[in-house]
């Protein structure tokens, strides 16, 4: 088994006499896009910038490909491309004299490396015009493009998507996924955009004040993992009484409409099989599954002002 | 240190350092215009050469103290920019140590003021042959001006130093301004210190004249003024260049130790 790219371990952090994290201890996998939730003052930017050098922790360690932050921090760095809250930038400079900035620390600014990233994050045409004329939306693109000029292992993103247009929420989750499909970069990413970290994310993190929550790590929901099927038929009642005899459902739970069965994922197409074989006209079967939305309101009721019983 | 031509770029892509230009040379007329066209006093000091009108005008303008301000305000302004502008985020998170990146800026603008000095005195020197002539301008007079260039040099970019060092505490422009002025107050209190607690040689301000002792005193007839001037150095090159490079370091060495240890949480 392949190690982790970036591994957390025992990270605690304090603002004098406020302890903002306790303990956290986390890892993510090469070319994996993990999601990090919380309510407001969970812990989730101070975290992000404990895991850029941008506050250093009071314990713990943080490493990344072997390099431990504290002790080889450059070699850190070098592999990871930060966007930490909202994205900062000089209102004079241009998007593209923004990139030959941190393309000459970094040893890549070479003009074609500039247009491809301008281009990847839809900047192109808006190269030359000054920051102080960019909106919301480009501003953050812009700061995506400047955490991914030197194609880092690692991207951390925190609320990327605050600002964007929903064509920008699509085109940044595009992004996302072919960086991580297309260049094996592993995306740490928060937001407050369930369904959007639902549809990027592999993984999902919870935390809580300062605390990562144990067994919080949660199935984005893909296709093949599907536990839960819901069924609508023509007659449903025939429809229970003929699953509840197979053995190979192990749940029929009949709703107001429609059937919820929890069967493995791979004998979904013979449930469908046996509905027609018994001539039930079948309606509607799909995925159900709970959303991250309800597990998130599992975890912090009151929108995560009530400690959780 | 790649973070020295980054920033040095950075600052000038900024196009405040040419506006810095045009501001110091037009400002330098001024002076120029009352010492030739209102007081006509160029003509009327003894000996009216070159060298001498060159003492005259500088004197009024550093008198003044508006190039000294001005380069004050502009490095601690470009000392928190990023800070300013929320890129120290992006700042601090570059494969480049914190302590290499406060002194590639420093040194990125510390660059930028040796162009706003050079600018400083080009012009005048050029108004000065411009008005007055260079005929009588000896190769003596010039290896001193040459000497004069290399002082003032020194002394402003020991002020540039301090400043730009107390404006790393600070985190806005306004407040980094703030901060480099009042560096520049505590220097001016330490001239009313008791002799026998720090002598006077040491004391940074007592020796922002000391420049303008390399040149010669164009108020020479005029018997109040021969005495006590600034056209006279009192001490040694070497204590100069001591004080001009330890001073700033009372600043420098507690900015670093701040600016490595500090969480960027803005």
């Amino acid at each position: 088994m392949r190690p982790p790219l970036l591994e957390i371990a025992g990270v605690n952090k304090t603002f004098g006499k406020s302890r903002v994290l306790s303990d956290i201890s986390f890892s993510v996998g090469e070319a994996e896009v993990v999601g990090f939730v919380g309510p407001n003052g969970a812990g989730k930017t101070t975290t992000m910038k404990i895991m850029c050098g941008l506050l250093r922790a009071d314990s713990g360690t943080v490493s990344l490909a072997g390099f431990d932050l504290r002790r080889q921090p450059q070699d850190f760095l070098a592999r990871v491309g930060v966007l930490i809250e909202s994205p900062g930038m000089f209102p004079s400079l241009s998007a593209g004299d923004h990139l030959a900035y941190l393309g000459r620390v970094r040893g890549c600014h070479e003009p074609a490396t500039i247009a491809r990233t301008l281009a990847a994050v839809g900047l192109a045409a808006d190269s030359r015009k000054p920051a102080r004329q960019f909106s919301l939306g480009m501003k953050q693109r812009l700061g995506i493009a400047m955490a991914i000029l030197h194609q880092p292992q690692l991207l951390i993103l925190d609320e990327p998507m605050n600002g964007l247009d929903p064509s920008g929420m699509v085109k940044l989750r595009e992004l996302v996924r072919s960086l991580c499909r297309d260049s094996g970069i592993s995306v740490f990413i928060s937001s407050h955009l369930l369904h959007e970290v639902e549809q990027v994310c592999d993984r999902v993190l919870f935390i809580r004040e300062g605390r990562l929550l144990k067994h919080a790590e949660v199935s984005a929901g893909r296709l093949a993992e599907i536990a839960a099927v819901y069924v609508r038929t023509g007659d449903d009642a025939a429809a229970c009484a003929l699953l509840r005899a197979q053995s190979f459902i192990q749940e029929v739970n009949p709703l107001d409409r429609g059937i919820e069965c929890r069967l493995p994922a791979e004998c979904v197409p013979r449930l469908a099989e046996l509905l027609v074989a018994a001539r039930i006209p079948l309606c509607e079967l799909g995925p159900r599954r709970t959303s991250l939305e309800q597990v998130y309101l599992t975890y912090y009721p009151e929108g995560g002002s009530q400690p959780i019983q | 240190m790649p973070f020295v031509k980054t920033e040095f770029l950075h600052i000038y892509a900024t196009r405040v350092p040419q506006a810095c230009y045009l501001a110091i040379t037009a400002a330098c007329y001024l002076w120029v215009f009352q010492l030739y066209h209102v007081e006509k006093i160029a003509t009327r000091m003894a000996p009216p050469n070159f060298f001498y009108a060159f003492s005259l005008l500088f004197f009024s303008t550093w008198k003044s103290l508006a190039f000294p301000v001005t380069v004050i305000c502009c490095a601690a302004s470009w000392m928190v920019v990023e800070n300013q502008h929320g890129m120290i985020r992006v700042c601090c998170a570059q494969p480049v140590a914190r302590w290499e990146y406060l002194v590639g800026k420093m040194l990125a603008i510390l660059g930028h003021v040796v162009l706003m000095t050079l600018v400083y005195l080009g012009a005048q020197l050029g108004y000065v042959a411009l008005y007055s002539g260079v005929r009588g301008f000896t190769s003596g007079q010039a290896a001193t001006l040459g000497r004069f260039v290399l002082h003032q040099m020194v002394l402003v970019l020991a002020l540039t130093w301090i400043a730009v060092s107390a404006a790393s505490f600070r985190k806005t422009s306004g407040a980094a301004i703030v901060a480099a002025c009042l560096a520049m107050i505590f220097l001016g209190f330490m001239t009313t210190l008791p002799h026998d607690v720090l002598s006077p040689r040491y004391v940074f301000m007592r020796l922002s004249v000391f420049p303008i002792g390399d040149l010669p005193n164009p108020f020479g007839h005029w018997r109040d003024f021969k005495a006590d001037n600034p056209f006279r150095q009192i001490y040694s090159p070497l204590n100069f260049y001591l004080v001009m490079f330890i001073t700033p370091l009372f600043f420098f060495l507690p900015a670093l130790f701040h600016f490595t240890r500090r969480d960027i949480t803005e």
